[in-house]
């Protein structure tokens, strides 16, 4: 029996077969929760933003064309739900960088290179807290979700001179944050 | 573009992203073949590039799949914003409040002040002998009294305190049930108790 591909899943849900969009579900969902891991940082929030983002993306699937991919179009639906949570964390004060993170917890007995990938991995991901939310939203959508510029601005609404200006300042940040993180 | 004979920032992200025309890219190179400097500084930055292309994702912890399928109610295409259901309803209840009011003000009026039980009781007097005469009479004369009572309105205003202190109306059983009713309209618009957001089945 021929996997369906995602327009026949998407088609099919967008029919009302609520199980192809489970189908949908389980392809995407680890790569949404990673969308809103990168941006919330706290892996809780990350998965309850995650499948608040499935559930809102079914409510719209009957605008959702299914000749689009459906990948990126879901991870999008994920970002723009952890922009508009982190602007609302911003307004009510909440310290994302200092949050303790309960990490998945690695085996008892790591290869050596293992263990350096997960810790070269973390470190990133702190470096990824440490940025203000305007400088992540940037990072994700230019990095992760791979936008051009004009799109990025037209993404957050804001001017594409201060896309530039925050990707750039991003990058050199997170370049200090990795040189201080590796000493 | 150039700031000192180095190139700039800006300049250095463009190239990186691919979105200088390919003259400037070549100027780009070119300068970076003859400046340590600028080629330290790009190869920091392709460190980053590197970094976040490198990043490898992290597992879910738990499956979406049952949570999202059990929180789809709807079909899709269905309006799902809850709006006309939210109307409808509060037209309902508020059609009823108002029959309510309107049926049971002779009653309510009977626990008021002395000041307007005198003029119900007045209007009672005046009433027919059967029940439901009776009880139009009641209702008719309670509304008549209602309207003496605004047009007596300040001249004739008791304060609030001063009323009840005399009052010998059912005040406690009127508080409860005006809390009773309150609580019943609350639960029963889902405001009493909050569900949760998301289930976490840990």
């Amino acid at each position: 029996m021929l996997t369906p591909t995602d327009q026949e899943l998407a088609r099919s849900a967008r029919d009302g077969d609520k199980a192809a969009f489970g189908d949908l579900v389980e392809r995407y969902q680890s790569s949404v929760f990673n969308v809103c891991y990168r941006l919330l940082g706290e892996r809780r929030e990350a998965e309850d933003l995650a499948q608040e983002a499935f559930i809102r993306a079914y409510q719209r699937f009957h605008l959702f064309d299914p000749q689009r991919p459906f990948g990126p179009w879901i991870r999008r639906v994920a970002a723009n739900l952890c922009f508009n949570h982190m602007q609302v964390l911003r307004h009510a004060s909440l310290e994302l960088e200092d949050e303790t993170e309960e990490g998945v917890e690695a085996p008892a007995q790591q290869p050596e290179s293992a263990r350096l990938a997960a810790e070269n991995a973390e470190a990133i991901r702190k470096a990824l807290q440490a940025l203000p939310p305007h400088y992540r939203a940037v990072i994700e959508l230019r990095h992760f979700h791979e936008m051009p510029y004009s799109e990025i601005a037209a993404f957050l609404k804001i001017p594409l001179s201060d896309v530039k200006s925050h990707l750039f300042r991003a990058r050199h940040r997170l370049a200090g944050l990795l040189r201080q993180y590796a000493e | 573009m150039q700031n000192n004979d180095h190139l700039s920032s800006p300049l250095m992200n463009e190239y990186l992203d691919g979105v200088l025309d390919s003259q400037q890219a070549a100027e780009v190179e070119s300068h970076l073949s003859s400046c340590p400097a600028c080629a330290g500084r790009l190869a920091e930055l392709r460190l980053v590039f590197s970094a976040l292309e490198n990043l490898p994702e992290a597992p879910l912890s738990r499956d979406l799949v049952a949570p999202v399928l059990q929180a789809i109610e709807r079909p899709i295409g269905q309006h799902t914003s809850g709006l006309p259901a939210l109307r409808t309803a509060a037209l309902a209840q508020a059609l009823a409040a108002l029959a309510l009011f309107l049926l049971f003000w002779p009653f309510v009026l009977q626990s008021l002040p002395p000041s307007l039980f005198s003029l119900w009781l007045e209007q009672m007097a005046a009433g027919g002998t059967t029940a439901l005469q009776g009880w139009l009479a009641t209702w008719a004369g309670a509304w008549e009294a209602t309207w003496q009572f605004l047009e007596a309105g300040f001249e004739t205003w008791q304060s609030p305190v001063e009323s009840f202190a005399t009052w010998e109306g059912p005040f406690i059983e009127l508080v409860i049930l005006a809390g009773a009713g309150a609580l019943a309209w609350l639960a029963a618009n889902g405001l009493l108790l909050r569900p949760r957001r998301a289930d976490h089945s840990r």
